[in-house]
């Protein structure tokens, strides 16, 4: 009899070691993601390395999982000099490692960062000892005046484009003509000056090897000298650079900046879908449940409805990409934009073709969750303002419906945290690595449904696998998984709780 | 109260008008599948069947149209013409007296005459493009002479072509026994870029008398036919090492090579047509007979090469003619001709046929769109041009123009299984177990907390799964390959340590588990440590050096990789409901087997467990559905290629991926956009057959626990 105890014990055993190895797997994968993506922002170190052959490194620490043990990988930044921003040393060839309170790191627009030091800063013809609060005041100078090159680009860019309306007219009329091309004369000549004061300003900093490199503080985000600041500095530093990745459109071809169109570019599709999928989801559950023949052709659609979900995302893509894009957009194009062909206008993807694919792909979910919560308003309810005279219509608007919209938003949340997620068919209807338009602006018709757009799941695919420089990159990859993870993440949080609490008013209220 | 009426009446329209719309719209999906895949299955017809009456007595044999249809170059005896093919005048006329031989490369468009005088003029057939007041695009023939150049003397047979990328041209001509070879080589002049052709002259003695020689087009090989002895050489070992001997058994009508150069037809009396394709044989690149056909003429009159893929045509006597597709051995159209006698002519683009008698032009339209896809050769074994066996092989565009597409879907079904294998084998015991302990052995409160932890696991998106494991677990299992395949096999066993730890220790309180499992988590880093220590001492630090030295290859990206990562996709699946399969057994089973004297365990596993073992198996299989459809995790995490193994340590390609690789690159209507459609039809089948399954299983499960 003992003995059979020792061998269920055990069995209970191996049990609990897979729900361990379950949730350590779970747990895992988040840790992983978050603190890569958090390590992404933190204000490092700068190590000095010197090498048993005499060769001199500076740089942040930087490990990831293709850095055996018995490596050190350097960010030595510098990536006009060097040629690459990461370098890998072994740790038996290196002589002595320490922090450097000296070494500075810039971050700059282009070229990744500059590590170094900092030797002079040069404002017009003065120089002037390159203190840190007097570089971060010219700094935030620099950066006043940038802001005013990018509203007179903008503002020229605005002009010309009015000056092509004007003279594309059959009668331009010449003083309009002679007015925009003075003011566009004017705004260049401001341009001009601009540029010349932005680029008064210099940064003198040398490489480890003590290689003197000017620095236009035009190009110059950030200087942060790890080694003398405090932590609150730090901490600011952090948060700031948070906010840069999350309201900062992308630089060098997606190397580098911010996600913000990828973010605004996921919200918009999730949200076009939304209101594509509500109407039309609840639309077709009333039907099938309050208006059709019960029957077996009925409970056919039923069955072949709820079966949708468990088709291939990629299927309802190709779905997408064949008939929403070529079969019906391409109608549109021939019949209402001929004369831009063979450029297509709708046949080709964007963020209507985008949102009406997920919205297919979302509508079983919606329309179960509809029908489910359409069945939890009792018989009594309907029968009874049947008998007070209320027409069919009056009892599915006064009393179905408004019981079942908590259903109706499970399905909505629902659907929207699988579509949140979902990257494998947008890649075939209009997502793109660079958007160079949100899709939302300030010209008519305001939302541009046939642009293409980012998208926060296709841009971590895009910089895993189509950037030049996937070690610079890397950290990136993680703060916007980061990101979407936390958006997906919330989402579900919303549905799962919105659950419970209607499960409760449910068996409460009846 | 009419108003009322009327706004039910209207609402009542909407919402049923609105409904079936939408319906039908999720439901059109099941059919737009079938409805793009469709015109594969459509045979290759010809339609439509036009006459042009020619104003003038035609004494052409051989015969080119434009790929418009509006000009026939005809080439006789007399020399050649050309025709509007709409109107049927006579364009031009070129009359040569003294010509002896012709020969009009249908491929290459190039004309080679030959005089009385032995000697040789070589036409360019340019196509000059032109564009029609409403900008349509035409073109019009323009005959040019390149150059001409002397035999020792007078040939009958000839042939020649032209070589890609203006190398220049190759010609051979032959009387009885005799085999001259001549390489015009283009010579550019430096100042002036006049372009010369300078003929080298080579002539060879033929045991027999030479019936026919074909030549490739990129000028690689040479066959010829001699008596009755079939050869096929190299161009610089001409007549010397053969590639190719057989023996003729009937009347030889025709040869020729075919698109891509590297396959040999030849229609022999009363037999079907027969291929040779080049082969790798060892080393050494050999012709072999690797195709068979059904059907043949017993007298055939010529045969028609297509100038865009590997179709050609053969003519009969009696009045048939036959398409035939090489790749897949298909024999793709057996109809009547127009007119008896009169030999088959293919277009430049492919899409028409036509017949000349002496007055008339029959042209057909010959509609032959997926002539490469069949049963055989998406899921049969294919010998393709220059492999060294019949293999299945996915490769569906190449660099050039005459790529053989190879359209295999059993790589990518392979795949596909070996993805979904690996992932089973992962997930299916932990999540199972997971679930068995969930659902018996714990109580409310930790319940509720480790089910929404699993749902939180089941709305990772997947590309972020795709991410981790590409470019963080991969490079990690490279470099620590053998400390996880000895954990994972050591792991069961250490557990068992830990049990006697667990049974010889006094005490009683959960916190003795906590500090177990803490314990249990931290060991791991040492035996980690232990067992790259190992690694370094058997296998001087390198195990995936060692394994690939010893033929295992090792991809960074592959099988393993995929199966942790598609695992954890599946493994919320299978747990939430195998959970449900045991939760809904019945307690008063449970209590009663535990009355009968069984201990907990022993009611778990006699009675419970098997009572809810088709609930266990129905999750399976949804997660078997689910991970055939996986596709960014595949995309991101294997390389790729679509071989076939079964090797843990390789990569693969899977369906969903090969579609999300090449559909955006695929034209509309194209084979490989059909043939992916055709691919993503089969995986939303087997999707919906073991979803319908494993519901099917899953609702007579409940039925009958309810009793």
């Amino acid at each position: 009899m003992t003995n059979s105890k020792y061998w269920e014990d055990l069995i209970l055993w191996y049990l609990r070691v897979s729900l361990l190895l379950l949730l350590l797997l779970l747990i895992g994968v988040l840790l992983v993601i978050f603190k890569n993506a958090l390590a992404a922002f933190s204000v490092k170190d700068l190590y000095l390395l010197e090498t048993k052959s005499g060769k001199k490194f500076l740089g942040e620490i930087w490990l990831n999982s293709r850095v055996a043990e018995d490596n050190l990988r350097l960010r030595v930044g510098n990536r006009d000099i060097y040629g690459k921003e990461f370098i890998v040393v072994k740790k038996d060839e290196i002589e002595s490692i320490r922090v450097d309170k000296d070494a500075v790191l810039v971050e700059r627009v282009k070229w990744g960062v500059f590590i170094g030091y900092l030797k002079e800063l040069i404002i017009g013809n003065r120089r002037v000892d390159p203190e840190i609060s007097i570089v971060e005041k010219t700094i935030k100078k620099v950066e006043k005046l940038r802001e005013k090159e990018h509203e007179l680009s903008r503002n020229i860019a605005r002009l010309s484009n009015e000056l092509r309306v004007v003279q594309e007219k059959s009668s331009p009329s010449p003083y309009v003509l002679e007015e925009l091309k003075k003011r566009i004369e004017t705004l260049f000549k401001e341009l001009d000056n601009v540029r010349a004061e932005i680029s008064q300003y210099k940064l003198v900093a040398s490489t480890v090897e003590g290689d003197i490199s000017t620095l236009d503080m035009g190009n110059v985000v950030r200087v942060v000298a790890s080694g003398k600041i405090s932590y609150f500095k730090k901490s600011k530093i952090y948060l700031s650079r948070i906010w840069d990745f999350l309201s900062e459109y992308p630089a060098e071809s997606n190397t580098a900046g911010g996600i913000m169109p990828a973010i605004f570019g996921t919200a918009v599709l999730v949200f076009v879908m939304t209101i594509m999928v509500l109407p039309f989801g609840v639309i077709a559950a009333v039907y099938m449940h309050e208006y059709a023949q019960e029957g077996w052709l009925i409970n056919l659609v039923r069955v072949a409805v709820s079966n949708l979900a468990a088709v291939p995302s990629i299927v309802f893509g190709m779905f997408g990409l064949g008939f929403f894009i070529y079969r019906i957009g391409g109608t549109i194009d021939s019949v209402f934009f001929p004369y831009k062909l063979p450029h297509p206008t709708f046949g080709t993807g964007g963020l209507l073709w985008a949102s009406a694919t997920l919205a297919i792909l979302t509508l079983p979910v919606v329309i179960v969750a509809t029908e489910e919560g359409l069945a939890s308003v009792p018989r009594v309810v309907r029968e009874g303002a049947l008998a007070l005279g209320a027409t069919k219509w009056e009892v599915i608007k006064g009393v179905v419906l408004p019981g079942a919209i908590p259903g109706i938003l499970t399905g909505a949340i629902l659907a929207i945290s699988r579509a949140a997620g979902e990257v494998a068919p947008l890649m075939l209807v209009g997502v793109v690595k660079m958007a160079p338009e949100l899709p939302i602006s300030g010209e008519f018709p305001f939302i541009h449904l046939n642009r293409k757009f980012m998208h926060l799941g296709f841009h971590i695919y895009d910089l895993a696998f189509q950037s030049p420089n996937v070690e610079s990159v890397e950290p990136l990859i993680f703060a916007t998984s980061a990101v979407l993870l936390v958006i997906v993440l919330l989402s579900n949080a919303v549905t799962i709780s919105l659950r419970n609490y209607l499960r409760k008013r449910y068996t409460h209220g009846l | 109260m009419l108003s009322r009426r009327r706004e039910d009446k209207v609402f009542s329209v909407l919402i049923k008008s609105g409904g079936i719309a939408t319906i039908f719209v999720i439901l059109s999906i099941f059919f737009f599948l079938f409805w793009e895949v469709l015109p594969i299955f459509v045979p290759a017809r010809i339609e439509t069947l036009k006459i042009t009456t020619v104003k003038q007595t035609l004494k052409g044999e051989v015969f080119l149209l434009d790929e418009y249809m509006n000009y026939l170059i005809s080439v006789g005896n007399d020399g050649f013409k050309i025709v509007n093919a709409r109107e049927g005048d006579v364009v031009s006329t070129e009359i040569i007296n003294d010509l002896h031989a012709f020969y009009l490369d249908p491929l290459t468009y190039v004309l080679f005459l030959v005089r009385d005088d032995a000697t040789v003029d070589i036409f360019d057939i340019l196509w000059v493009e032109k564009f029609t007041k409403f900008g349509k695009r035409f073109v019009e023939p323009s005959i040019d002479k390149v150059t001409s150049f002397k035999l020792p003397s007078k040939v009958d047979l000839i042939r020649g072509v032209k070589l890609p990328e203006d190398e220049g041209y190759l010609f051979i001509g032959s009387s009885k026994e005799t085999l001259y070879f001549v390489n015009l080589e283009t010579e550019e002049d430096f100042l002036t870029e006049e372009i010369t052709y300078s003929p080298r002259l080579s002539s060879f003695k033929v045991e027999h008398n030479v019936v026919d020689v074909a030549i490739s087009r990129d000028g690689k090989f040479i066959c010829v036919i001699s008596g009755f002895y079939l050869s096929c050489f190299e161009r610089e070992n001409l007549l010397s090492e053969k590639l190719l001997s057989y023996t003729l058994s009937s009347r030889a009508v025709a040869f020729d090579f075919l698109v891509g150069d590297r396959a040999l037809v030849l229609l022999e009396d009363g037999k079907p047509p027969v291929v040779w394709i080049t082969a790798k044989i060892g080393s050494e690149v050999r012709f072999v007979n690797a195709k068979n056909f059904s059907r043949g003429c017993k007298e055939y009159i010529n045969l028609s090469v297509s100038p865009i893929n590997r179709t050609f045509l053969a003519q009969c006597g009696n009045g048939t003619f036959y398409a035939y597709y090489s790749t897949n051995e298909r024999l793709l159209l057996e109809s009547p001709a127009p007119v008896l006698s009169s030999p088959i002519f293919i277009t430049p683009r492919g899409d028409h046929l036509f017949w000349v008698t002496k007055d008339e032009i029959y042209t057909v339209r010959f509609v032959n769109d997926y002539p490469e896809i069949s049963l055989k050769s998406l899921f049969g074994k294919v010998w393709y041009e220059g492999m060294d066996s019949p293999s299945y092989v996915w490769q569906s565009t190449g660099g050039t123009d005459s790529f053989e597409p190879k359209l295999s879907l059993i790589p990518l079904l392979m795949g596909t299984l070996k993805g979904v294998v690996y992932s089973l084998i992962f997930a299916v015991p932990i999540s199972v177990l997971s679930a068995l302990l969930v659902s018996q052995f714990m109580n409310s409160k930790q319940i509720n907390l480790i089910k929404p932890a699993v749902e939180f696991m089941a709305s990772i998106p997947t590309v972020i799964l795709g991410f981790l494991a590409a470019l963080w677990l991969a490079p990690l299992i490279e470099r620590n390959l053998f400390s996880f395949l000895v954990i994972f096999v050591l792991l069961p066993f250490y557990i068992l340590v830990f049990y006697f730890v667990f049974t010889v220790l006094p005490s009683d309180s959960k916190w003795k588990t906590i500090g177990l499992a803490a314990v249990f988590i931290y060991s791991l880093g040492p035996l980690f440590h232990m067992t790259k220590r190992l690694e370094y001492l058997w296998f001087e630090g390198g195990f995936v050096e060692w394994l690939s030295e010893n033929g295992v290859y090792y991809d960074q990206r592959n099988a393993l990789i995929v199966g942790l990562a598609v695992g954890f996709t599946i493994v919320p699946i299978i747990f939430s409901i195998a959970e449900d399969a045991f939760s809904n057994v019945p307690k008063s089973i449970l209590v009663g087997a535990m009355a009968l004297g069984a201990s907990r365990i022993q009611a778990v596993f006699k009675v419970v467990l098997p009572a809810a073992l088709p609930g266990v198996f129905a999750g399976i299989i949804l997660g078997f559905g689910r991970a055939v459809g996986e596709t960014m995790i595949v995309l991101m995490a294997t390389g790729n290629t679509p071989i076939l193994d079964f090797s843990p340590f390789t990569g693969f390609r899977t369906i969903s991926a090969n579609i999300a690789v090449e559909l955006p690159e695929a034209p509309l209507g194209s084979s490989l956009y059909r043939v992916l459609f055709l691919s993503a039809l089969l995986l939303m089948v087997i999707a919906l057959v073991f979803n319908g399954v494993a519901n099917y299983i899953r609702m007579r499960l409940h039925r009958k626990l309810k009793f």
